[in-house]
């Protein structure tokens, strides 16, 4: 897929390791050995002559292009592999080993022949990244800001560049987390959900301090303010697990909700619900496609009256059924669903999902009996 | 009333709270067996304490989440594992 940062990684680096094992395997071989057409020699023969006068340039133009991606890497740290792989990202790698490649291609028309071509590598390679980048003062003001100073700033077109690059990348850069964050929404739709497994990435960060959690859980603390639009907590939630996971963590985030849990996912879906046992163990996904939650809104669409007999002709325990019906008895100022949503999370957590989906199934079945 | 003064059921459900992340409020009161009515009662009061953070989610069945807030912290709290409620 053109659009994902990391597929398009993988494409490039898959080419251009074949392109090199190709022409590793053709160079290597002693084709003058067998008993080959002569233009398949000469082929390899002239190859290997343009591979040893195209090697200072290459090498030159890979100075310069490490130049670049260190400038990327250290500009845009939390997200240094996808910045490489934006289209502006990738334009600075080439200008920068462009660039380079054709500093090396006039220097070294106008060297005298004996220069030693190492030193002109190094020379070019490292000197002209840094030349683009320089601003020379002549004269400087005494005690000045820098605005009276004279000079020449040289850096000063590779500035500008660079800015552009900076301003695309981030665009760029942007959309790719809001696809990211949109895919773990639709895996993860719920607040309480989002919330839980925020909470548990920023306690299952190593190398945070307790300063640096403790930033983060008030972060945290703030998108799920009251006055916070719904929409708005959900998607800012999504961001911070993004930012403090990473990429990698929210796929297997998202991969331990597509197909039935793989053992990896199984591991991190297990250990994120024990940072928030007691909810998550009653919301978790249970065999079948059942989960708890949807169980308990079945249970609450009953009328209030057979919510609680039927529960109470599951449960064995007395001190069960008395709390079933004491909950269910009239009450000030709460709604029947406030009354009828703890019985049914009650049932769920006394009895389990598979066994109420059972008396469910027990309980339509006689009634369309009996119609 | 300062956090010291809390009763025991509020430690509870605070330290059930705190141990969940999050949770609606009906599975808190199917979890501490405190009844629907005290347990709203109760959290409207910890809410105005700036106790607990309520707020609506339509995805809640009884459409509401309950958050630790971050004054919770600094109160006491019991253990938090289901108990019969106090007589």
């Amino acid at each position: 897929m053109k659009d994902d940062l990391r597929n398009r990684f993988n494409f490039w680096a898959t080419f251009s390791l074949i392109v090199i094992a190709t022409l590793a395997v053709l160079l290597a071989m002693p084709l003058d050995l067998m008993n080959l057409n002569p233009v398949v020699l000469q082929l390899q023969t002239r190859i290997k002559d343009g591979l040893g006068s195209l090697t200072p340039f290459i090498a030159v133009g890979a100075l310069g292009a490490a130049v670049g991606l260190a400038e990327l890497t250290s500009t845009f740290e939390d997200y240094p592999r996808e910045a490489i792989m934006t289209q502006w990202g990738q334009y600075l790698i080439w200008l920068n080993g462009g660039t380079a490649i054709l500093a090396f291609f006039i220097i070294r028309f106008y060297a005298p022949p004996e220069t030693n071509i190492f030193l002109l590598i190094l020379m070019v390679g490292i000197g002209f990244p840094t030349l683009i980048r320089t601003n020379f003062t002549f004269a400087k003001q005494f005690g000045g800001d820098g605005k009276g100073d004279m000079g020449i700033n040289l850096g000063w077109l590779y500035e500008q560049f660079q800015t552009l690059c900076k301003k695309q990348i981030d665009v760029e850069l942007m959309t790719f987390r809001r696809k990211q964050v949109d895919r773990l929404l639709a895996r993860y739709p719920t607040v309480l959900e989002l919330y839980q497994t925020a909470l548990y990435t920023i306690k299952a960060r190593a190398t945070f301090t307790k300063a640096e959690e403790e930033t983060k859980l008030s972060e945290l603390q703030q998108k799920i303010d009251p006055k916070f639009p719904i929409e708005a907590a959900r998607t800012e939630i999504g961001l911070l697990i993004l930012e403090v996971g990473g990429i990698a963590y929210v796929d297997l985030l998202v991969e331990a909700r597509r197909e039935a849990p793989t053992p990896v996912a199984a591991a991190v879906a297990e250990a994120s619900r024990g940072a928030a046992a007691p909810a998550a163990a009653v919301t978790a996904p249970v065999g079948g496609g059942l989960d708890s939650e949807s169980v308990v809104k079945k249970l609450v669409e009953m009328p209030l009256d057979d919510l609680v007999s039927f529960g109470v002709s599951l449960l064995n325990a007395s001190d069960d059924q008395d709390w079933v019906k004491k909950a269910a008895q009239p009450q000030g100022n709460i709604t029947e669903v406030k009354q009828k949503a703890p019985i049914a999370y009650y049932l769920v957590s006394r009895l389990g999902v598979d066994a109420i989906v059972r008396a469910l199934q027990n309980r339509n079945d006689s009634s369309a009996d009996k119609s | 009333m300062t956090p010291k003064e809390l009763k025991d059921n509020e430690k509870k459900i605070l330290a059930w709270i705190e141990k969940a992340g999050a949770i609606s409020p009906s599975q808190l009161a199917a979890e501490t067996m405190i009844l629907p009515q005290e347990m709203w009662e109760m959290l409207n009061r910890l809410a105005e304490r700036d106790l607990v953070m309520l707020r609506d989610d339509p995805d809640s069945v009884d459409g509401k989440l309950i958050f630790a807030a971050p004054m919770a912290k600094a109160a006491p709290k019991m253990q938090a594992k289901p108990e019969q409620d106090e007589p």
